[in-house]
């Protein structure tokens, strides 16, 4: 292996990487945003109930 | 209920309900049999390749009747008398794992001193092989009967056990394949593999009846 | 693990995160506090991941050997950082909930697995991205890959125990003593792994990806981005862990009403 890199060479590696990066956070945060909703709508419904 | 009488109780229902030591010896024995009908027949390769996959395949044997260790004793209340039987759990869970252990695991190093002769090994390599399994074993036992003992009453609690136990056993497979690869090739880093196999298999011995009787008490509560 | 005999809870009282955990057990005061946490850390998360990626992507040098594939560093190196430290937050909130019995620290320990092996999956996805232009390989079965796989299956291992037993006290009490044991475990299997390591690749020359040694110019990306992972990490966990109390809270109104009903 001579060891050395060009610039620019093999640049979709760093965006593929970035983008499974950002897909992988992004649907981290996709599941911790819709486990607070339905938290909330389970909370909402439950205190509706009780109010009554 | 003495702790004497605990491990008596474990042997013989071992041999009662699961065939005593010839249900994982079998497993062991059929698991090595596929490796080379698999991997192929170059004696290179199954040479090279013995150490590792006999440990492997230890490995799933000690793993095939773990979900009996505790999963039983939970569901028919047996667990509940030991909780009252005034021993100490840490006791029990020692008492139960070297009952079922000299009952069922003792074949192993055998049918690996047979494997890694079929597989190629020099007798010297396929020896000290067996001795590394030796050593290995009661750590390997008492590892999976954390998991068991973690996973006992849980749905699906044998495939919880496997994905458990797998990465805690590291340590226990790297030295004892270790220690049979490095046998295979005449290094002297074999015997260093065999007192390291030694040292964390009598670590996890120590300390697993600790989380074992942890996992138990809170399933008595 | 625990020594047989309960410890007095005086006892252990100087921990650190045991009076952190105590103070934070007040429901009243964890909310006071994740209102004003959850924003400031998602906030602050936000902006240096921003001014990371910007100096990561078209500010900073290539490196004299990598090229542009030194960029790869700045998400990933990040990802490790955080599967480790989340890693040993979990395992420091399970002994916490084990020994005290706080809620919040399971509830803590519970929010932060998902996390963990999201960040290990992705440490361990770039780290392959990376190593084919570096190394010539998508994967190579050395320690620090290994170790990273390890990880991903102790979260894993986690997840699972916890979702397989149904009574939720139980599946706390059980995750946390595997976090532990998996905790205490941790320093034997990253040795066996380095052993293991030793013996397989001896002499073998691997370019290895972290190169001589760091540059200025490639740390101020890595810092801002590992800083910014973090708080973006502490962000999710307090986030999740008011997600949970919230569901707790339905949970037990429910059980109320159909009590009564």
């Amino acid at each position: 292996m001579s060891g050395v890199i060009e610039p620019g060479a093999y640049m979709e590696f760093v965006w593929i990487s970035y983008a499974l990066t950002a897909l992988g956070v992004g649907g981290l945060l996709f599941f911790i945003l819709q486990e607070r909703s339905s938290a909330k709508r389970h909370l909402k419904r439950e205190e509706d109930e009780a109010g009554e | 209920m003495r702790a004497g009488a605990i491990f008596l109780r474990e042997a013989r229902l071992a041999f009662a309900g699961g065939g005593g030591p010839a249900a994982p010896a079998a497993f062991f024995i059929a698991s090595l049999t596929l490796v080379p009908l698999a991997i192929g027949q170059s004696p290179a390769t199954l040479q090279a390749a013995g150490p590792g996959v006999i440990c492997f395949a230890a490995l799933l044997a000690v793993l095939q009747g773990a979900e009996r260790l505790f999963g039983e004793d939970v569901v028919d209340g047996t667990l509940e008398a030991y909780g009252l039987s005034g021993l100490p759990l840490s006791v029990v869970a020692i008492a139960k794992v070297l009952g079922s252990v000299l009952a069922t695991l003792w074949p192993l190093p055998l049918v690996g001193l047979g494997g890694g002769i079929a597989f190629g090994l020099p007798v010297e390599a396929a020896g000290m092989l067996a001795l590394a399994l030796a050593a290995a074993i009661p750590g390997l036992a008492f590892l999976v009967a954390i998991a068991a003992a973690l996973s006992a009453g849980a749905r699906r609690g044998g495939l919880v056990i496997a994905l458990i136990a797998a990465p805690l056993a590291i340590p226990l497979m790297v030295f004892t394949a270790s220690a049979g690869r490095a046998a295979d090739i005449g290094n002297a880093a074999a015997s260093a593999n065999l007192l390291l196999t030694c040292a964390v298999s009598l670590f996890l011995t120590a300390l697993s009846p600790f989380a074992i009787s942890a996992a138990l008490k809170a399933r008595l509560e | 693990m625990r020594p047989s005999g309960a410890c007095p809870p005086d006892q252990g009282r100087l921990t650190g995160a045991n009076i952190m955990f105590s103070y934070l057990a007040n429901p009243q005061r964890f909310e006071k506090f994740s209102r004003i946490a959850i924003p400031v850390c998602g906030w602050l998360a936000l902006a240096l991941i921003a001014a990371g990626l910007w100096y990561g992507l078209f500010s900073s040098p290539v490196d004299r050997f990598q090229g542009d594939t030194i960029r790869i560093m700045y998400v990933h190196v990040p990802s490790a950082w955080l599967a480790l430290a989340l890693y040993f937050a979990m395992g420091g909130a399970s002994f916490v909930y084990f020994i005290w019995r706080h809620n919040l620290a399971d509830t803590a320990a519970a929010s932060i697995a998902p996390i963990g092996a999201v960040f290990a999956g992705l440490c361990l996805i770039t780290g392959a991205i990376w190593g084919r232009p570096t190394w010539g390989a998508w994967w190579v079965w050395d320690a620090r890959l290994t170790s990273m796989l390890i990880q991903f299956l102790l979260f894993l291992g986690y997840i699972a125990l916890r979702a397989a037993i149904e009574d939720e006290r139980l599946a706390a009490r059980s995750a946390a003593i595997l976090a532990m044991v998996g905790l205490v475990n941790l320093p034997i299997v990253r040795f066996s792994v380095e052993w293991w390591d030793g013996i397989l690749h001896q002499g073998a020359t691997v370019f290895r990806a972290d190169g001589p040694q760091i540059h200025g110019s490639q740390l101020l990306p890595l810092a801002l981005m590992a800083a910014g992972f973090t708080l973006m990490a502490g962000w999710m966990v307090l986030y999740r862990m008011r997600s949970a109390i919230m569901a707790r809270k339905a949970a037990n109104l429910q059980r109320l009403r159909e009590a009564r009903a």
